[in-house]
């Protein structure tokens, strides 16, 4: 890339300066809050008993993912994937790669917001039309957009210690519901399904890519590796803690049919006449961690768009693509709909552009003998 | 209809955003340094400024055609503002020409206040005082300027030149004086009750300290009253004030700056700070905000505190007014910046956070366990205080289920004759509260403290009775309003009143998720504010390290170090083993 363009690429947004608590902070809550809505009944349906473990090997998978996504980085220190993408892969290809990414950003804070409706419809607001919950969604989601990055990672950090210990606190006391024998059988629908699940649906951790576009706000290559592998293990730990329970909690051929079900789970508390229907108090780790997942998407597509077109001021850009993500969100006709179709579609799919364009810029990289400034090939 | 149209045109057109210079305390590789060499640095970077401006100064002066008279004297009277070396600004060494301009100036066929004494010095020479009456110790003036200055043999060794230093050395009583010679200096130096005197044939006057107006004398806090602590409170004072800090520091670096406040007041605010201590970047902040300041009056710290904070619009406090010299002495010692103001019991700190405005003088005179029990209790009360009737509404109105059944009965059998929706019951009790609480503090003493017994008491006993609120929202709304009175910040604590209404709307309009979307939104726009570069939340979020004390109370050995986000010249508050008396071995056993 010449020194003009080097040079212009300077002037862009300020996203503001974090440390890599705020970022596995950011990455595990948005990662993590997908075990919330109808994601643990479609791993059911596919793996049976095995969903605990299958996650592992989705985050395992994902580990490997981001070795990438750290090696390319690392070789283009301070830089940003979009600009990577245009310096290994040329202009026009890179602004392809650059909007496919900027697709997924757009089409998965819409998915996780239709799956928040649903179940908002279908446990607390059924009289309630999606447009409205959706609507006080979004203006908050606008809002910490508007504010920006910094704002959102210190946010999460705050809120982290305590949507981790309501999590966990959650798990512990819907044991009483915990039955050893729905564990078996270990295996599942059998060991090759579950693996080939686990392979396919670890895009569900793909989200550590979020760190390779807003690599200029943490504190150079070092931490990004760290903050990558730390949410990734945190998240897998997590997420099958979740599974475990949910495994637990209901057999194999109940779990496909509940649409949340840690909400259920909570439902099922009764510690005597005074202590039951913990389900409403669980609401607002479910609720919050789902806001902050969508603002930082929407943040993040918003940031690879003005990358995209070097445009230096991101406020304007936030309330555009909030309506986009409000209009996709309202795509699907219902719950059945959503869940045959567009549930799946990052989960299954999202790896292509998490993990098998990093690759491909790698490649390119190498090929063309491609580093950043003071990376030496 | 065309100031619509521009309206509308502004809300969808694109405008550059503001370039505003926004203030980050940032980690800097001079923390925990000598300040001698940042001092150094700062220097050559002002040196380097003002090389830079001279050169653009000459740049221009060579572009710049010579002015005509007539356009020279528009652009004088435009400016109105005299250069302080214009020879109007000086005094004059004729004694009568110097006398007609203090009596233009202070307007003094008409004004009162102001005192021209004119006299002979020693019998010969003429000479004038010019003091505001009753701004001044008369005892001073009678017996130590005026009487010393008459009287003939106190000139015997006079030798007929300097007769100013002469004065200033072998004349005059007073502790402390000074020679001034610009006019702006003088007219301020005045209207804070200082004297000025002029003779004639000296092109410079001496002014001494005089001041001796009616005070407050010290009295007890009224607004952060402790039960273990000191029981001193600032006055209205400046002196005063910079006294009682200095009565508890007791450190050769504590460092006051008197600066002016407001153009045509003359008032005055102290800018203090322990040099070595305190971050030299925070120091020149506040310094470089309130000299930038350009407005004719600063009534009280309350205005000055919403002219200098980071985020005017935003709700909540991000400077900390406390009327305890020993609250702003230790946020002096922690490397905070103190400002007093002249005329106010509140002093100001800077950079603040939330968890410094949720803390009390009293949590460190007490043991760190109890401390931690105190602290907790207020936050405790402060999410009550914002939270609670939100989660009522949002209960009774959409997660009815959460309730357990017999709780759930007697709520809606007490709620079966109100006629009101909740929201609508909840707001008027609220609105109530409020109104007693307005009520009791414009209500002198003890009239107040009975209004609000028979506001709490009987208005709400009467109000059950008659049917018009249930007897369980009586009691969230008090609960409410006594986790609001454990905040002990008064400006967070009316910033929650406000914030508890959103919560309520909010409740009411999505039930939990509405409370949900409320807290996102807040804690997103707190989390975005700064004080003085420092952000709000610290040391939380964001996480900064060795700060144990600052969110919950810890060991007083245990505070070795100053926050960490104030970056600190001087990070170490204490040393390896604050407890000297119990020795430890290499491995950090005790012996």
């Amino acid at each position: 890339m010449d020194k003009k363009r080097q040079g212009r690429r300077k002037e862009l947004i300020k996203e503001g300066k974090f440390g890599p608590q705020e970022a596995i902070s950011l990455i595990t809550i948005t990662i993590v809050t997908g075990v919330f809505f109808t994601s643990p009944s479609i791993l059911a349906s596919y793996v049976g008993t095995a969903t605990w473990y299958m996650t592992l090997i989705s985050a395992a998978t994902a580990a490997l993912g981001f070795t990438f996504v750290y090696l390319l980085l690392k070789r283009f220190p301070g830089k940003n994937i979009v600009e990577i993408f245009e310096i290994t892969l040329g202009r026009f290809l890179g602004f392809i790669f650059s909007g496919l990414l900027l697709a997924l950003f757009l089409l998965s804070p819409a998915t996780m917001l239709r799956d928040f409706t649903e179940v908002m419809n279908v446990y607390v607001f059924p009289l309630s039309p999606p447009s409205y919950i959706m609507g006080f969604f979004i203006i908050g989601v606008i809002l910490l957009g508007i504010l920006g990055l910094e704002t959102q990672a210190r946010f999460s950090r705050l809120v982290a210690p305590i949507l981790l210990v309501a999590f966990v606190a959650a798990l512990i006391v819907a044991s009483q519901n915990y039955e050893l024998y729905r564990f078996t059988p270990i295996l599942g629908y059998g060991i090759k399904r579950t693996i080939y699940h686990g392979l396919t649906r670890s895009s569900v951790y793909g989200y550590t890519i979020i760190l390779a576009v807003i690599a200029s706000s943490l504190q150079g290559t070092k931490h990004i590796k760290k903050i990558g592998y730390i949410s990734i293990v945190a998240s897998g730990i997590l997420v099958s803690a979740a599974t475990l329970a949910f495994t637990l909690t209901f057999s194999y051929y109940t779990a496909e049919e509940v649409p949340s079900s840690l909400y259920q789970m909570m439902a099922l508390i009764d510690f005597g006449r005074f202590f039951q229907r913990f389900d409403a108090l669980f609401f607002f780790i479910w609720d919050i961690s789902t806001l902050i997942t969508v603002s930082l998407e929407l943040y993040i597509a918003a940031s690879i768009y003005c990358k995209m077109f070097r445009i230096q001021n991101i406020k304007p850009v936030i309330i555009p693509f909030s309506i986009i993500i409000f209009t996709i969100a309202l795509i699907p006709k219902d719950l059945g709909t959503f869940m045959s179709g567009y549930a799946n579609l990052i989960p299954e799919y999202g790896w292509t552009v998490f993990y098998i364009l990093p690759i491909i810029a790698l490649i390119a990289a190498k090929l063309r003998g491609k580093k950043g400034e003071g990376e030496h090939a | 209809m065309a100031e619509f149209l521009s309206y509308i045109k502004k809300f969808i057109t694109y405008k550059e955003p503001k370039d505003i210079d926004d203030f980050e305390l940032l980690e800097s590789d001079h923390e925990g340094t000598d300040q001698d060499g940042l001092d150094e640095e700062f220097q050559k970077e002002q040196d380097k400024k003002s090389n830079q401006d001279k050169d653009k100064g000459e740049k221009n002066e060579k572009k710049k055609n010579p002015l005509k008279v007539d356009d020279w004297n528009k652009t004088k009277n435009k400016s109105g503002n005299k250069s302080p070396q214009s020879p109007e600004n000086m005094v004059d060494p004729q004694l009568k020409t110097n006398l007609e301009r203090i009596q233009k100036v202070f307007i003094s066929d008409k004004n009162s206040d102001i005192i021209i004494r004119q006299f002979k010095i020693a019998q010969k020479i003429d000479a004038f005082i010019v003091f505001i009456d009753g701004m001044v110790d008369r005892e001073i003036i009678n017996n130590y300027i005026l009487r010393q200055l008459m009287k003939p043999e106190l000139f015997e060794n006079y030798k007929g030149d300097r007769l100013v230093e002469f004065v200033e050395n072998n004349v005059l009583s007073v502790h402390d004086t000074k020679k001034e010679t610009k006019y702006d200096m003088i007219i301020g130096q005045i209207c804070n009750g200082i004297t000025v005197l002029f003779i004639d044939g000296c092109s410079e006057c001496l002014v001494f300290e005089t001041r001796g107006y009616e005070k407050r004398s010290v009295e007890k806090p009224a607004t952060e009253t402790v039960i273990a602590g000191s029981q001193e409170g600032f006055n209205e004072n400046l002196r005063t004030n910079i006294t009682l800090i200095r009565k508890i520091i007791k450190n050769h670096h504590l460092v006051t700056e008197i600066l002016p406040l407001g153009k045509t007041n003359h008032s005055f605010c102290a800018v203090i700070y322990v040099d070595g201590i305190s971050n030299p970047k925070v120091i020149k902040e506040v310094k470089r905000r309130i000299n930038s300041l350009d407005t004719d009056y600063i009534q009280s710290d309350g205005i000055l505190e919403q002219l200098i904070e980071d985020r005017p619009l935003m709700l909540f406090p991000q400077v900390l007014r406390t009327e305890r010299p020993d609250r702003a002495s230790s946020f002096l010692m922690e490397g905070r910046v103190v400002i007093v103001v002249d005329g106010s019991p509140f002093t100001i700190a800077v950079p603040v956070t939330f968890f410094s405005m949720m803390q009390t003088s009293e949590d460190s005179n007490l043991k760190w366990q109890l401390g931690i029990l105190l602290r907790l209790t207020r936050l405790i009360g402060m999410f009550v205080a914002i939270l609670l009737p939100g989660l009522y509404t949002a209960l009774l109105l959409y997660h009815q289920e959460v309730i357990p059944t017999d709780l759930l009965s007697s709520i809606t059998m007490a709620r079966e004759s109100v006629p009101f929706p909740i929201l609508v019951e909840l707001i008027l009790m609220e609105v109530s509260f409020e109104l007693l609480i307005e009520a009791g503090i414009r209500v002198p003493g003890i009239i107040g403290t009975i209004l609000g017994m028979i506001g709490g008491l009987i208005l709400g006993q009467a109000a059950v009775s008659a049917g018009i609120v249930s007897p369980l929202l009586i009691v969230v709304v008090a609960v409410t309003g006594i986790g609001n009175f454990a905040i002990p910040n008064h400006s967070l604590a009316l910033s929650i009143r406000i914030s508890r209404y959103l919560f309520i709307v909010l409740g009411a309009l999505a039930g939990f998720h509405g409370i949900s979307v409320g807290i996102f939104v807040l804690g997103g726009l707190v989390c975005s504010m700064k004080s003085f570069g420092v952000p709000f939340l610290s040391p939380i979020a964001p996480k900064t390290k060795g700060n144990s004390g600052l969110a919950l109370r810890m060991p007083a050995f245990s505070q070795k170090e100053r926050p960490d986000f104030l970056n600190t010249l001087d990070r170490k508050r204490t040393g390896e083993n604050p407890r000297g008396w119990i020795k430890r071995d290499k491995g950090g056993e005790k012996n």
